[in-house]
């Protein structure tokens, strides 16, 4: 897209959200996104890129009325907001609230999930004040923002002035607060963090709380999975039990987006039978969802051009032309990247939008995240450049184009963040721009793969002893265990029992089990995986000042001495990584490039647990740490991707003690596919990746909890190792070990099934996992997808298939 | 050809999730936590410490000094053999009662006009008060496990019975005891009008409270309440190095305990003793709630005639 441009409909953007806002004549704004694309291809500099264009129908309202009677405040305040009629699933799933029935929702975003629960929680407090409602949320952020949401609808009728006493309850709460709200709030905002350390051992003093409690809604259902969900269940399992201790029996509400399997995740976490609302009935307009592959500098090399470039340039586009854009990227910095691009193009041509384009991520401080998602919703903002931070349902209102760069990893993600563009009768846009990778360019060219896969599974497993053994305890403290729990927390709860009375933790007096030690066992429970300790980012320009925060993984691959540190498209310089305070030190200075890291990971395995042979394979299990650190930088210049230069780094590497499963194929099998032409490295790469794949399924974890490398250097021959991404691991590798004929034949089964020719992100490739956390992925050109072949050939000798 | 589906059916590799209520998978699972409860991995290559050192609150509590369920003496010494203890079983289950007449204690008289003096009250007659008119007074001190959400196990008070103070203290001889003994408190406090307390409109009072919800236990008695510490600070604050109890023991009363158990120790004790029913030490904790519950009297006396 060159300087010329075609003339564009002069039409003043007077932000505004609900059916029909946008001014001007309604044929035109209503062609913008037509009109837009129309404009592109008709631009000089247009060669094709539009590689395939999905026309995602619109969807006509389907209204029903819930059979349940709604009262008047409640419809008056509805009206208020526009809303006369509920949608179908909205009814469907307000009945099944106030019919005491357990439901997940499983709609798209900006479906109005929120009113499903806030209708009947709303209705039952008008005919009984006493009553209580508990709102989980897996952020403050969500929770705050949901609180605001509330406070509006009540806002609207004098009839829930007094009536509805609401409160975030969570670490930021201070304790003064904390006492009115335990002992006066009838609806609780909090995370499954603070429910687990800060109330369920705590519970008498919630007796007034839980012995009225109505309902429980776990909003964005679809986060717990994994490890994280693992944990989460077996919270929401002692909520249950401390609940029924004060004599109630709670309804659950769950909001989840689109998964494979969501009634089996909801039943899983609830530990219950759950009804599934998923007939979506909000209407949408017309939405044009955009494969585009930048055009080739050179069909002989086929390098492209850059992405992150031309997503700025299809961003000022569909700034200047008005409408609301949110870009998507996969790295902290190609957000900044794409911000700062995007400012520059701007000041040359239209100052005035400058100020109107923002960056989002995290890092940013809570108030700078606050102010840009309350300008997004207002229509203050017209483009936002954002990491995936703002896929999870803050509500920033419906914009009217996304723009994807580069394919997240999943595709449940893919479509969460296809649907933050989409208003209910205008057309919406989505751009999806590839990088130069195997991965994207394989979606390039098979674009009915992309729209054609499911999303994945998401899948817990609850009574993994390692997480169950700590929730146990923890129950053991709020409430003694008894012949009960059995059913709540399953087969195990006997046998972990008599560990725990073995190391004398709890005691077991006429059939109930005491915590019996001063421990605080919660205490010693972490749910996620991730870490909490971040670092500072100074400003040390001027007095200082904390511009930005970064978790401790990730600082030493984005803070770095002498790094480029990018913070709302302004550039920084690293001056010092203070590795003990957790401070980085910064400088202010315009320059006109910026930094990648270079990671070295390695694997080095410890004393095998476990050793056998089978067939060709020599398989282990046992410890391994795994380490990477940055051990240098790239300088690249901003947009034309040239590289200037290197420079040394001397940080200390980073390490995970875990446990790996490894698999070493013999000689005779290497000899066979070489024999065939076949590379037995690739081979094996393209098996380590299905394996990712499939374990899950196996062995009950997220693709996530897995980490995967091929290498030499352990066994002196190439050899698969799988470990759990987890300190101490997690059972994973573990269960892994024992069952590695099976999977792979199911491995087997994945590859030939397959119906792709030489290998697909289905099947042999899928990117790593690390270090591409932090990567910008344009200089980069990602991992090759490995032959499907010589994976096939591999494992056919193995399993002794001709 | 672009239009058929080319994704791989989710379900091929798909097995049933394996029975954990199958033994063997039951076996293997415990095994490993045994191995993860025992020795950690993270350790590369770590072997399995002794079982026998697990309990690390044991080890926190004994400090190395005593090996876990023996006590140096030859015979572990029994609960139910102290001088004045009796089981009481009520509607709630068991607990233990061991009641005391004091032989040296305030008299009853001084401890009423020294309540009256601190509560405000005034004799409008002049008169000496008549016996039916005079408030009964409870002295009341509880041991907990911890400084909230754990159980409480010992609350030990004084009452007026016949005549005199006698020193009750209600003991939950284990976890499952500390509803009866919750009852039992209730019942005693019942019994009086007043309910005097160390720190109690902080600490004990709302204790008290937090367990009976917990129990799911209605609280009855509603006596009046008087907190020394408050009385206390006003009177000393200025003068003394702190206001805690036996700081107050010794500058106001003159007296200083030997060999007491400290305010810290307490919940080990009483955990070690639920799991080794040797009530050795307990026995010192015992004398520790009944020394502060008599200080408790005579700082009353102390703070009303001084």
């Amino acid at each position: 897209m060159d300087s010329s441009h075609p003339d564009r409909p002069d039409i003043p953007r007077v932000p505004g959200k609900g059916v029909g806002s946008a001014p001007g004549e309604p044929g035109a704004s209503a062609r913008r996104i037509t009109n837009f694309l129309d404009g592109l291809v008709a631009s000089p500099g247009y060669r094709g890129q539009m590689v395939h264009v999905e026309e995602i129908a619109p969807r006509e309202p389907v209204y029903l009325a819930p059979t349940a009677h709604l009262s008047e405040p409640v419809t008056t305040a509805l009206a208020s907001m526009g809303i006369t009629h509920l949608y179908s699933h909205q009814a469907e799933a307000v009945d099944h609230i106030l019919g005491g029935r357990n439901v997940a929702i499983v709609t798209s975003t900006a479906s109005g999930k929120t009113i499903c629960y806030n209708i009947p929680v709303l209705e039952t407090l008008l005919r009984d004040p006493d009553a209580t409602a508990l709102f989980l949320f897996p952020t403050k952020a969500l929770a705050q923002d949901q609180l605001r949401v509330l406070g509006d609808f009540c806002h609207r009728e004098s009839a829930f002035k007094d009536l509805v006493r609401a409160g975030t309850y969570d670490g930021d709460t201070p304790a003064e607060t904390r006492r009115k709200l335990r002992n006066e709030a009838n609806v609780i905002l909090t995370n499954p963090d603070m429910l687990h350390q800060g109330i369920l051992p705590y519970h008498s003093r919630w007796s007034r709380f839980f012995a009225r409690l109505k309902y429980v809604v776990v909003d964005e259902m679809h986060t717990y999975r994994g490890i994280f969900g693992s944990n989460v269940a077996n919270v929401l399992r002692r909520l249950g039990r401390v609940v029924r201790h004060y004599g109630s029996d709670p309804v659950f509400v769950l909001c989840s987006a689109t998964i494979a399997n969501p009634q089996e995740l909801a039943e899983a976490l609830i530990g219950g039978k759950c009804e599934v609302v998923s007939q979506d009935g909000s209407p949408r307009g017309p939405k044009l969802f955009v494969l585009w592959n930048p055009a080739l500098l050179d069909p002989r090399s086929m390098e492209r051009k850059s992405s992150n470039v031309e997503a700025h340039e299809l961003m000022v586009g569909l700034v200047e032309a008005g409408i609301q854009t949110i870009t998507f990227t996969k790295a902290r910095v190609v957000a900044e990247l794409v911000l700062r691009y995007v400012r520059e193009s701007l000041a040359r041509r239209n100052p005035h939008l400058v100020s109107k384009v923002s960056a989002y991520r995290a890092g940013y401080l809570p108030e700078e995240r606050r102010k840009i998602e309350r300008a997004l919703f207002s229509g203050e903002l017209l483009g936002v450049a954002s990491t995936n931070a703002l896929e999870l349902g803050i509500d920033v209102g419906s914009l009217d184009a996304s723009i994807i760069v580069g394919f997240p990893g999943t595709i449940a993600s893919t479509w969460q963040q296809a649907g933050r563009a989409g208003r209910k009768t205008d057309e919406a846009l989505v751009v999806f721009i590839g990088y130069n990778d195997p991965i994207d360019q394989y979606l390039m060219r098979h674009p009915s793969y992309f729209f054609g896969q499911t999303p994945e599974h998401a899948v817990i497993d609850p009574a993994n002893p390692y997480i169950l053994a700590g929730h146990l305890s923890a129950a053991a403290f709020e409430l003694p265990l008894c012949g009960e729990d059995e059913k709540i927390f399953g087969a195990l709860t006997r046998p972990m029992v008599g560990i725990l009375e073995e190391v004398k933790k709890v005691k077991t007096i006429e059939g109930q089990t005491y915590w019996a030690t001063t421990e605080f066992p919660a205490a010693g429970v972490g749910l996620r995986t991730i870490s909490d300790d971040t670092f500072t980012i100074v400003d040390r320009t001027g007095p200082e000042k904390v511009i930005g925060v970064v978790d401790a993984i990730s600082a030493p691959e984005l803070v770095y001495p002498e790094g480029v540190y990018i913070h709302d498209g302004a550039t920084y310089l690293v001056r010092d990584l203070d590795l003990e305070g957790k401070v980085a030190y910064v400088e202010r200075q315009e320059v006109d490039y910026y930094t990648q890291p270079i990671l070295d990971s390695s694997i080095r395995a410890g004393s095998a647990r476990k050793t056998s042979t089978w067939q060709h394979l020599a398989i282990a299990y046992g410890d391994a740490t795994v380490s990477w650190m940055t051990t240098a930088f790239k300088k690249i210049k901003f947009y034309s991707l040239d590289s200037i230069g290197y420079g040394r780094l001397d940080l200390p590497a980073q390490h995970l003690e875990t446990v790996s499963l490894w698999i070493c194929p013999d000689e005779v099998v290497a000899a066979h596919l070489k024999q065939h032409g076949k590379n037995p490295v690739e081979g094996l790469v393209g098996l380590k990746n299905v394996l990712i794949n499939i374990l899950p399924l196996f062995v009950m974890c997220d693709r996530q909890d897995l980490g995967g490398i091929v290498e030499s250097s352990n066994t002196g021959r190439p050899t698969i190792f799988l470990y759990d991404r987890f300190k101490g691991g997690l059972g994973f590798s573990e269960k892994a070990y024992s069952m590695v004929p099976e999977i792979l034949k199911g491995a087997l089964d994945l590859i030939e099934e397959c119906p792709c020719a030489e290998g697909c992100p289905s099947c042999v490739g899928l990117p790593i996992l690390r270090p591409a956390q932090h990567q910008d992925p344009d200089p980069g050109h990602g991992y090759p997808i490995p032959d499907k072949d010589a994976s096939k050939m591999l494992l056919r000798q193995i399993l002794g298939i001709a | 050809m672009e239009s058929r589906d080319p994704r791989p059916r989710p379900g091929g590799p798909r097995r049933e999730r394996p029975d954990p209520a199958d033994s063997e998978e039951i076996r293997r699972r415990i095994e490993n936590l045994r191995l993860a409860l025992l020795g950690r991995a993270g350790d590369v290559g770590g072997e399995a410490r002794d079982a026998g050192a697990g309990g690390t609150a044991e080890a926190k509590c004994h400090g190395g000094d005593a090996e876990p369920g023996s006590t140096g003496v030859d015979a572990p010494f029994i609960i139910e053999a102290i001088e004045g203890a009796r089981e009481v079983t009520s509607g709630l289950g068991r607990c233990l009662v061991i009641e005391k007449r004091l032989r040296e204690c305030p008299g009853l008289d001084r401890l009423d006009r020294a309540h009256r003096s601190l509560a405000g009250r005034e004799d409008v007659s002049g008169e000496a008060p008549a016996e039916a008119a005079r408030s009964r007074l409870a002295f009341l001190d509880l041991e907990t496990t911890g400084l909230s959400a754990t159980p409480l196990f010992l609350a030990g008070l004084l009452v007026e019975r016949g005549g005199t103070l006698e020193a009750v203290q209600l003991l939950a001889r284990d976890y499952s005891e500390e509803r009866c003994l919750i009852g039992e408190l209730d019942r005693l406090l019942g019994g009086s009008e007043v309910c005097v307390t160390f720190n109690g409109k902080s600490f004990d009072l709302p204790y008290l409270r937090e367990r009976a919800k917990y129990h799911r236990l209605p609280l009855e008695a509603r006596p009046e309440q008087l907190d020394l510490l408050h009385h206390a600070r006003r009177r000393w604050k200025a003068s003394l190095p702190d206001c805690r109890l036996l700081t107050l023991e010794w500058y106001i009363l003159g007296r200083r305990r030997m060999g007491d158990v400290g305010g810290w120790e307490v919940p080990c004790i009483y955990h070690e003793f639920v799991h080794t029913k040797d009530a050795t030490r307990l026995r010192d904790v015992l004398r520790h709630n009944l020394l502060d519950v008599l200080a408790m009297a005579e700082l009353l006396i102390s703070l009303a005639e001084a």
